[in-house]
């Protein structure tokens, strides 16, 4: 029986036109150029549902309400279709699949973020072996998980950033190997795919929550950080330097970070390197401990940041958070046994 | 004629010491070190002056002040060393090179930040000890004037 795939366009590169005033969304024009695509009636190809959002966003517009609109249509479709795809601007992809893997509880198919950075329409584009190959990986493998695939990679969505702002090969996963990996053969590392959950698929909406993201540098001030820090923020990414350490010897700076901890905000430590993990052993990365700063381990601040707002979305206790926070929920950290 | 080079050190890793608060500095403690090492006695090797910096910092508590600090030493030293070696720690070393590589201006002189990710006096630190020998040597060989280097 032929497979089928639900294709959320959501915006992005991929399906822009070229304008006068350069590269712009424009509404249906993806599909026409799907349509002509004799590669997507090959036989191995899904049969396929397109949903075109209105407005099509660039991703830099995106919002946690735009994360819980793709949720929401995932949940409500997720049974109807053996895999999603979903076509998203590159700059804030990592963002978006991180937090739909913690927003989609008991996910159990394959949820492929992709785009390019040539739109679909021009010749020299990315976008068509992008495309092709994750409505195959969509359709025919059963990974219960919320991945970027793009330029040959496919990526837990939760461990992934962009680090390339003009090569194709724009993702990374710095902390943990790729689920697969896509050249002559689509090799998938099956031994580092999550297991499926028998429990039904549910959506976590993320509500009114505030947090905040914060990066370190010499000569940050206390009354700086006091200031992001004020209500309504619940929870911060305190992006520190190599293995989580922050200036220990700022005491206004260190009392500003622990009065807000003692306030109920959940303060995440996460490293500003792009390989590695927050270690709380050097004497400057254990003033960020006794604060009540609470360790990252080796999240990206992406999936720091999402986590956070799906924690707070939930309405636990601080305590609580700051507990499931250094635990691994999705596979976004490596757990230290 | 024997090379000479200043040798600021700021602290960070490379010269530190673990207690039981973890890794931390210690005065004098890589000086020591220094000392017992027979490579600095190379032909190749410059002449050493060393400065301790007080306190000695970690790299993460150093502020736009501490820039200053290392600029303003190594514009008074400029025309008497061949170059300048600025160990330093490695968590803010690329705000301070970027920092020094604009206040510095008309540099002539090789300014090579280093460090290492575990210290020097710890038996098994490689890292500690290669980067502070090919400091010397990549210097001695060809002086490299203009920004400061990591």
């Amino acid at each position: 029986m032929a497979r089928s795939v639900y294709l959320a366009h959501t915006g992005g590169t991929i399906g822009m036109k070229r304008t006068a005033k350069g590269y712009a969304p424009e509404p249906g024009y993806l599909a026409e150029h799907l349509a002509a695509m004799p590669e997507l009636q090959a036989p191995d190809m899904p049969r396929l549902t397109v949903r075109e959002y209105t407005p099509l966003l660039d991703s830099a517009d995106m919002t946690p309400r735009d994360w819980e609109r793709i949720g929401r249509d995932i949940v409500a479709h997720h049974d109807q279709y053996d895999g999603f795809v979903v076509l998203h601007g590159t700059d804030t992809m990592a963002y978006s699949a991180s937090a739909l893997s913690f927003m989609l509880e008991h996910l159990a198919k394959p949820v492929i973020l992709t785009g390019s950075q040539i739109p679909l329409a021009e010749v020299r584009s990315d976008a068509r072996e992008n495309l092709i190959t994750s409505l195959l990986l969509a359709a025919h493998y059963p990974l219960p998980e919320v991945c970027i695939y793009l330029s040959g990679q496919l990526l837990r969505g939760n461990r992934a950033r962009k680090v390339s702002a003009s090569g194709f090969d724009a993702f990374a996963s710095p902390n943990a190997p790729p689920l697969g990996t896509v050249g002559v053969e689509i090799a998938i590392a099956w031994e580092r795919v999550r297991p499926k959950s028998s429990a039904r698929v549910a959506l976590q909406p993320l509500g009114e929550v505030s947090v905040g993201a914060l990066r370190l540098f010499p000569g940050i001030t206390a009354g700086i950080v006091e200031n992001l820090l004020r209500a309504p923020v619940r929870g911060m990414v305190l992006e520190t330097y190599g293995a989580g350490n922050a200036p220990a010897r700022d005491t206004a700076l260190m009392g500003v970070l622990e009065a807000a901890c003692a306030r109920g905000v959940v303060i995440v430590n996460c490293t500003q390197c792009l390989r590695g993990s927050v270690m709380m052993s050097y004497a400057t990365g254990q003033a960020l401990q006794q604060a009540g700063v609470v360790s990252g381990h080796d999240m990206t601040p992406e999936a720091a940041l999402t986590k956070l707002f799906y924690l707070l979305s939930k309405g636990l206790p601080p305590q609580e958070i700051r507990q499931l926070v250094q635990q691994d929920l999705r596979g976004e950290l490596t757990s230290v046994a | 004629m024997a090379r000479s080079v200043y040798l600021a050190h700021t602290g960070g890793t490379i010269g530190m010491k673990r207690t039981a608060k973890g890794y931390a500095p210690k005065p004098g403690y890589l000086a020591e070190h220094l000392a017992a090492m027979p490579e600095l006695q190379a032909p190749d090797m410059p002449r050493l002056a060393v400065r301790e910096y007080t306190p000695l910092l970690d790299s993460a508590d150093m502020t736009p002040h501490d820039w200053e600090r290392i600029g303003r030493d190594i514009v008074a030293h400029h025309d008497q060393y061949d170059g300048f070696v600025v160990l330093h720690g490695t968590d803010t070393m690329a705000y301070s090179a970027s920092a020094l590589s604009f206040m510095l201006e008309q540099l002539a002189k090789p300014v090579i930040l280093t460090g290492s990710q575990i210290p020097l006096a710890r038996g098994t630190s490689r890292p500690g000890r290669l980067p502070l020998g090919s400091s010397w040597r990549a210097r001695s060989i060809s002086p490299i004037p203009g920004e400061p280097s990591v």
